[in-house]
């Protein structure tokens, strides 16, 4: 009868054992390995992905050349932070005081709210690493240290990168003539890009347009440079500090174009030249940016609202033919000094084109000089408040240095929202994943 | 005698108490959560990757439960100025999968030995796989082939996906390369064993291989969707894939039955990697020579001996039998002490 209640008692236990561990089972229908199979690579900043089909579909993301971390979220290249710093990924790992940095990860943090076991530490650019992040919102990028056998919150000595107002200062002020003038020292205008494509079948390459350097990193240009959308960007190259087009100075920094976006608005079918203008991410061959020399250096962009007076003198440069019947382009820097013309005026002299707030008209009062063919995409610089800005950008016109029709240019006060979005999507955005 | 009879009882309920259980974990270097496995899964498997970036070494773990018969591999590759390790190894008992290959060891190795092979490494993704940038790498262990390992599926936009380097992958010979292809995938695994031996750069995905005059059937999924009768399709071999190909098996993600057709090379059919590919446990593979002869399995099932894949009518049939026997000892029990 005893071995009767032990039976008993085990099948009570036994049943539900069985039933419970069944529920188990059944709830738990995916294991790790096949949820990991669900997930992607999420690779940011151009990465791609990498699936190792034999090693239980394992992924990897394969970063571009300046990225790293497991989704190419971290920035080797970055020098400076934006804002507070919320957006940085780069890579410094001391405090001000010159203390290592604790990682992310460390067991030291498993107590404490910022680490890399949070949900959102993708997100808050927390990883297996001991960067210096600012998760939390504070003035700037901050990371744990430990020291005297505690863990302290310690902020890093890292530069801002508000662009201390180097831009638009040049060594020479040597300026002359395009059509019809003299030849400019690169000192001059040393924001000026040239952009080249090399032909398909022969290795020459062709001039294109001109450009500004409007940050180490970008150039602005006029949009119609570029037959189309798809243009091939692995043809072109850009080209700081050149005094003429078949010289190689020794001082010229050369550039692959990184990425290439045309205005959304600009239209070559429409014809209309309305939203002339691209940015053009450069990237040298070892994946810098330009450095600032005498011969290369950025132009200041206008402030937002900045609308210049009738008659205000600029100062137009490029690269482009000496008159519309020349074959070559001038091959020489050259700048020349034009006008600025009230927006009826020009309309009156271009009637049936449409010369709209997207452009303002410039041009010589005797018509005696003018940007041309092979300006196009070039600056078209201002002085306002002592510092030299970049208000226009080589756009269209009728001949050239012709009576009554002036040069057009794209007005850059008017994209300065597209151009710092742009802009910053490409720096910052793609640290975080859509949500 | 209560004693024998108590051992009796637990003998016939433990075994159905809990299947296989494994480590399991993804990405986490401490891995101490179990799961336990599925009926279909009857192997416990640990994947490392370890990617060596001077001074760094960054290692990701993947462990947990796994359908059975995949095997043991290890590759390594170059990938820009990284080099990347990879090894899967398998066992069957419980909780086996708790140690993890250290990478560190491989690296002494590396420091050791003398004659290795040098081999060729590239990978699609780093866009390395041509001509021009194809790199050399020293094999870390003495063992190692040089591999090259082409897959591309038809729905990827993407196009072929390769991967050269060192490894030492089961069933792979020198001899014939492991193929297998059908109008969704293709598959090709060579493995070669002298430096610098894995040099072919023929694209598989533009430059097919040349037909062999097979014809086989082909599909990809279950008896409802993919390889429903009416869904299947014929499709002429390429190369050293002279074989026709069937198999079925619980899939690994779905749970479901699912079935795989198409042209197999006759090292293939020896060896694992429909299972691997196709992620396919509970197994039943066949190849057969001669023209669309892989008709076997119609609606799912082997058409000579149906075999039922349908694992929880099983379970429940067990443990019915077993709470009737346990119900007729006890009975027995009763009736003999009173």
């Amino acid at each position: 009868m005893k071995s009767l209640i032990v039976i008993s008692a085990m099948l009570s236990v036994l049943v539900p054992t069985r039933a419970s561990s069944h529920h188990w089972l059944t709830s738990h229908k995916l294991g790790s390995k096949t949820k990991y199979e669900h997930k992607g690579c999420n690779c940011l900043n151009g990465g791609t992905c990498i699936t190792y089909h034999l090693f239980s579909r394992m992924k990897r993301c394969v970063c571009p050349e300046g990225y790293s971390g497991d989704h190419c979220e971290i920035d080797n290249e970055s020098r400076c932070y934006s804002g507070n710093g919320e957006d940085y990924r780069g890579t410094v790992s001391v405090t001000a005081n010159n203390e290592r940095c604790l990682e992310w990860s460390s067991h030291i943090l498993r107590r404490w709210h910022y680490n890399v076991d949070r949900q959102d530490a993708m997100e808050l650019g927390l990883g297996k690493h001991n960067y210096c992040r600012n998760p939390d919102g504070q003035s700037k990028p901050w990371c744990y240290v430990w020291k005297g056998y505690r863990t302290t919150e310690t902020p890093c000595d890292i530069p801002t990168c508000e662009r201390e107002s180097t831009c638009g200062q040049r060594s020479l002020r040597k300026t002359f003539k395009i059509v019809g003038g003299h030849k400019a020292a690169i000192e001059s205008q040393p924001w000026i890009a040239t952009i080249f494509q090399s032909t398909r079948n022969r290795g020459y390459n062709r001039f294109l347009c001109g450009g500004s350097l409007i940050d180490p990193c970008w150039v602005l240009t006029a949009a119609h440079c570029f037959e189309s959308r798809t243009f091939d960007t692995s043809r072109l190259s850009i080209i700081l500090g050149k005094s003429a087009l078949n010289v190689t100075d020794a001082e010229e920094q050369s550039f692959a174009v990184d990425r290439l976006i045309i205005h959304e608005g600009y239209s070559e079918q429409r014809g209309d030249y309305d939203n002339d203008i691209a940015l053009i991410r450069i990237r040298s061959s070892t994946g810098q940016c330009a450095e600032e020399t005498p011969v290369v250096k950025t132009i200041c962009l206008p402030p937002r609202n900045l609308q210049l007076s009738e008659n205000f003198q600029c100062e137009v440069s490029g690269y482009g033919k000496e008159n519309k019947t020349e074959i070559y382009y001038s091959r020489i820097l050259k700048s020349t000094y034009v006008k600025t013309l009230s927006q009826s005026k020009c309309q009156k002299y271009y009637e049936g084109r449409t010369v709209n707030g997207n452009m303002f008209c410039a041009a010589d009062k005797d018509w005696k000089t003018d940007s041309c063919k092979g300006d196009s995409g070039g600056p078209l610089i201002c002085e306002h408040r002592n510092k030299l800005m970049l208000y226009g950008i080589v756009s269209w016109g009728e001949g050239c240095a012709e009576k009554e029709k002036p040069g057009v240019y794209t007005r850059v006060t008017e994209y300065l929202p597209w151009i710092e979005s742009h802009m910053n999507g490409v720096n910052f955005k793609s640290y975080y994943f859509p949500k | 005698m209560d004693f024998f009879l108590i051992s009796i009882v637990l003998l016939l309920t433990v075994p159905h108490i809990s299947g296989l259980q494994c480590y399991s974990c993804d990405r986490d270097t401490d891995c101490t959560e179990m799961e336990i496995c599925e009926e279909h899964q009857e192997q416990c498997s640990t994947t490392i990757m370890t990617v060596l970036s001077r001074p760094k070494i960054s290692t990701y773990i993947l462990k947990g439960c796994d359908v059975s018969g995949k095997p043991n591999n290890s590759i390594s590759h170059l990938s820009g100025n990284q080099v990347v390790f990879l090894t899967e190894e398998y066992c069957d008992t419980e909780l086996c999968n708790k140690r993890s290959p250290n990478v560190v060891d491989v690296l002494i190795a590396r420091g050791r030995q003398r004659r290795t092979r040098e081999c060729y490494s590239c990978t699609t993704a780093d866009k390395t796989c041509s001509n021009s940038s194809l790199e050399l790498m020293t094999c870390a262990r003495l063992e190692e082939d040089c591999v090259d390992i082409i897959s591309f599926t038809t729905e990827l936009p993407a196009g072929e996906q390769r991967i050269k380097g060192c490894g030492q992958l089961s069933h792979c010979q020198a001899s014939e390369p492991l193929g297998f292809h059908n109008q969704n995938s293709f598959h090709l695994i060579k493995c070669c064993n002298s430096s610098r031996c894995n040099s072919d750069m023929q694209d598989y995905k533009d430059a097919p291989l040349p037909l062999n005059g097979v014809t086989c059937f082909s599909c990809e999924g279950n008896s409802t969707h993919g390889c429903s009768p009416d869904a299947v399709s014929k499709i002429q071999c390429q190369g050293p894939m002279t074989q026709c190909l069937e198999a079925s098996g619980i899939h690994g993600i779905s749970g479901e039955n699912s079935v795989v057709k198409g042209c197999a090379s006759p090292s293939w059919c020896e060896s694992p990697y429909t299972a691997v590919h196709k992620n396919l446990g509970a197994i039943h593979s066949r190849c057969c020579s001669g023209n669309l002869c892989n008709n076997w399995i119609i609606n799912g099932t082997l058409k000579p001996s149906p075999r039922s894949q349908a694992g929880h009518t099983f379970q429940a049939q067990q443990t019915l039998l077993s709470t009737a026997l346990l119900l007729s000892v006890t009975f027995l029990l009763c009736s003999g002490s009173s």
